[in-house]
């Protein structure tokens, strides 16, 4: 079943065409990789999906049900997260309250399994930060304020996991242990979460995606396995700039 | 964490004592001290904990004392009832203003949030033949009666002004450590990520300025009962950026900052008035220098410094 569709979704900004007409689809326990050169619309794309900016026109589907006229906050409850690409934590809370304020949002909404404090720590250990629980998060390094984002999205326990340029600025320890975590959360059975991940970082992207969707100028260009994209023309052509 | 509980219970059990060895005008100065702290305790649950700066506070003060004293000079309320109608008329001045003024953000809710202040004022004006306008009018003192307990009287005035600020002190320490005290600090800063967390930023600041104005419509009611005077100077642009300065110098976002600015304030004034007749000139040197200094006040500036558990 599909968790989520859009059907001829686009979005201009005055002249210029971001994304237009996008039919998309996502199965329900997929890693799904979306790359594109930059400029390509893959964040103006996924943040019509989550609600942070309108569509200028076209259907936003979750769950089967029509979330295009939503605002955001409700899109989150419905289950989605997104993680944003520029890091975009609260910069005079300690980290634990950054991830505390993702569980209680769900917590509130009686979506409840263990206490606040737990919830919050099981996050943090698993990003590797739980040593710094009571650390400013404008004191940490940069890749550790990733990793705190990504803590947050997991501490919202979403349905859809929106990853925004997730591992850009991490070492390639914390990089493997991203694509384990990723992997961890897809494999999870009653609590399965979807992902949708825009990286920029090709070997991520072939260690993590099932399926990969290209965007270029907007489109989708391409969509299919690892391996198909691999050997696909018109992407090659789309990256290096070269006649198709 | 329990510090921070002797801390603000220490000061409420510090001021219920003080009463007892301060001199009657001091006794005075400090009733009033307590019930202005009141007021800047609730400007700064928007401006210091949700980031909402509000250029309009005067009104919500003014609707307090209105409400309360126009209950009493025109319906010859008791005090209990007057002083619910003074609440009311805050919370609901905050609601219908808070639908309005939340459409805008940063420097458009400032203007507006004057604006509407200013609109206050100029009604209070206009209704004249109730309000008698600039002039404002006295509450006669046995209307001023509460159970028994003459509030015109300097002890019971201070209590009086002692119990509305331990209760709001209280509350507002309750509030900040809780779940809604660290959203509004998610707001405050970063309301976009806030936002994608699931929260209804609109909701929650409607809920932050009827909460604020009428906190501060309270502290309007009681400085009604307790010095018996309305006034349509209270409604006017001072008011409105006092809070902003008591709080501004004793910390934004801090439980205890707007009681340590009030007082600081106030004291700075009694005292270099005493002295000299520059004292506007030692004021505003002082404040220039405290704004130089320490740009997060008094108990911010604290905080910064490593006394990281004050809330």
């Amino acid at each position: 079943m599909n968790l989520l569709q859009t059907r001829a979704l686009s979005r201009h900004f005055g002249g210029l065409q971001a994304v237009r007409d996008v039919d998309f689809t996502l199965p329900r326990g997929q890693i799904r990789a979306l790359i594109g050169p930059n400029g390509a619309g893959k964040t103006t794309f996924v943040s019509m999906l989550c609600g942070r900016i309108g569509a200028s026109s076209g259907q936003v589907f979750f769950e089967g049900r029509d979330i295009t006229a939503l605002p955001a906050h409700k899109r989150i409850r419905l289950g989605m997260a997104y993680t944003f690409q520029i890091t975009s934590v609260f910069a005079d809370l300690s980290v634990f309250e950054n991830v505390a304020l993702a569980v209680q949002a769900r917590l509130e909404r009686g979506q409840a399994s263990g206490g606040l404090t737990g919830e919050v720590m099981a996050a943090l250990e698993r990003v590797g930060l739980a040593g710094r629980a009571e650390q400013r998060a404008d004191a940490l390094a940069y890749g550790h304020q990733r990793l705190l984002e990504i803590a947050m999205g997991l501490g919202q326990r979403p349905k859809l996991l929106i990853l925004d340029e997730p591992t850009q600025g991490l070492s390639d320890g914390e990089i493997e242990a991203f694509i384990a975590l990723i992997r961890g959360l897809a494999g999870q059975g009653d609590e399965q979460t979807t992902v949708l991940l825009i990286e920029h970082n090709i070997p991520v992207v072939m260690a993590l995606a099932e399926r990969i969707s290209v965007l270029n100028f907007g489109a989708i260009i391409a969509e299919g396995s690892p391996d198909e994209i691999h050997a696909n023309g018109e992407v090659q052509a789309a990256y290096l700039g070269g006649a198709p | 964490m329990k510090r921070i509980f002797l801390l603000h219970i220490g000061l409420i059990v510090l001021l219920f004592f003080a009463q007892f060895v301060l001199p009657t005008y001091h006794q005075g100065v400090m009733a009033r001290i307590m019930v202005m702290a009141v007021f800047a305790m609730g400007y700064n649950l928007m401006f210091g904990y949700t980031g909402l700066l509000s250029l309009g506070h005067a009104m919500f003060f003014a609707a307090g004392m209105y409400g309360c004293g126009l209950a009493i000079k025109l319906a010859g309320a008791g005090v209990v009832v007057a002083l619910g109608a003074g609440l009311a008329s805050a919370a609901i001045l905050a609601l219908v203003v808070g639908l309005l003024a939340l459409r805008t953000i940063g420097v458009g809710f400032m203007i507006v949030t004057l604006m509407f202040a200013q609109t206050l004022y100029l009604v209070i004006l206009y209704f004249g033949t109730y309000t008698r306008g600039d002039e404002g009018f006295a509450l006669a003192a046995d209307s001023r009666i509460l159970a028994g307990i003459d509030l015109t009287q300097p002890t019971a005035r201070y209590f009086a002004a002692w119990v509305l600020f331990s209760g709001v002190l209280l509350g507002i320490l309750a509030l900040v450590r809780s779940r809604r005290g660290r959203v509004m600090v998610a707001i405050r800063e970063n309301e976009e990520r806030a936002r994608m967390l699931g929260y209804d930023i609109w909701r929650h600041k409607l809920v932050v300025v009827i909460l604020s104005g009428t906190i501060s419509g309270a502290a309007g009611a009681t400085y009604a009962l307790l010095f018996g005077y309305v006034g349509a100077s209270f409604a006017q642009v001072p008011y409105s950026i006092f809070p902003l300065l008591w709080v501004l110098l004793g910390g934004p976002g801090t439980v205890l900052g707007p009681f340590i600015g009030t007082l600081f304030m106030f004291y700075l004034v009694d005292i270099s008035s005493g002295l000299t007749d520059a004292w506007m000139l030692v004021v505003g040197v002082t404040l220039v220098l405290l704004t130089l200094f320490l740009p997060k006040g008094l108990l911010g500036s604290l905080r910064a410094r490593g006394v990281k558990w004050l809330v």
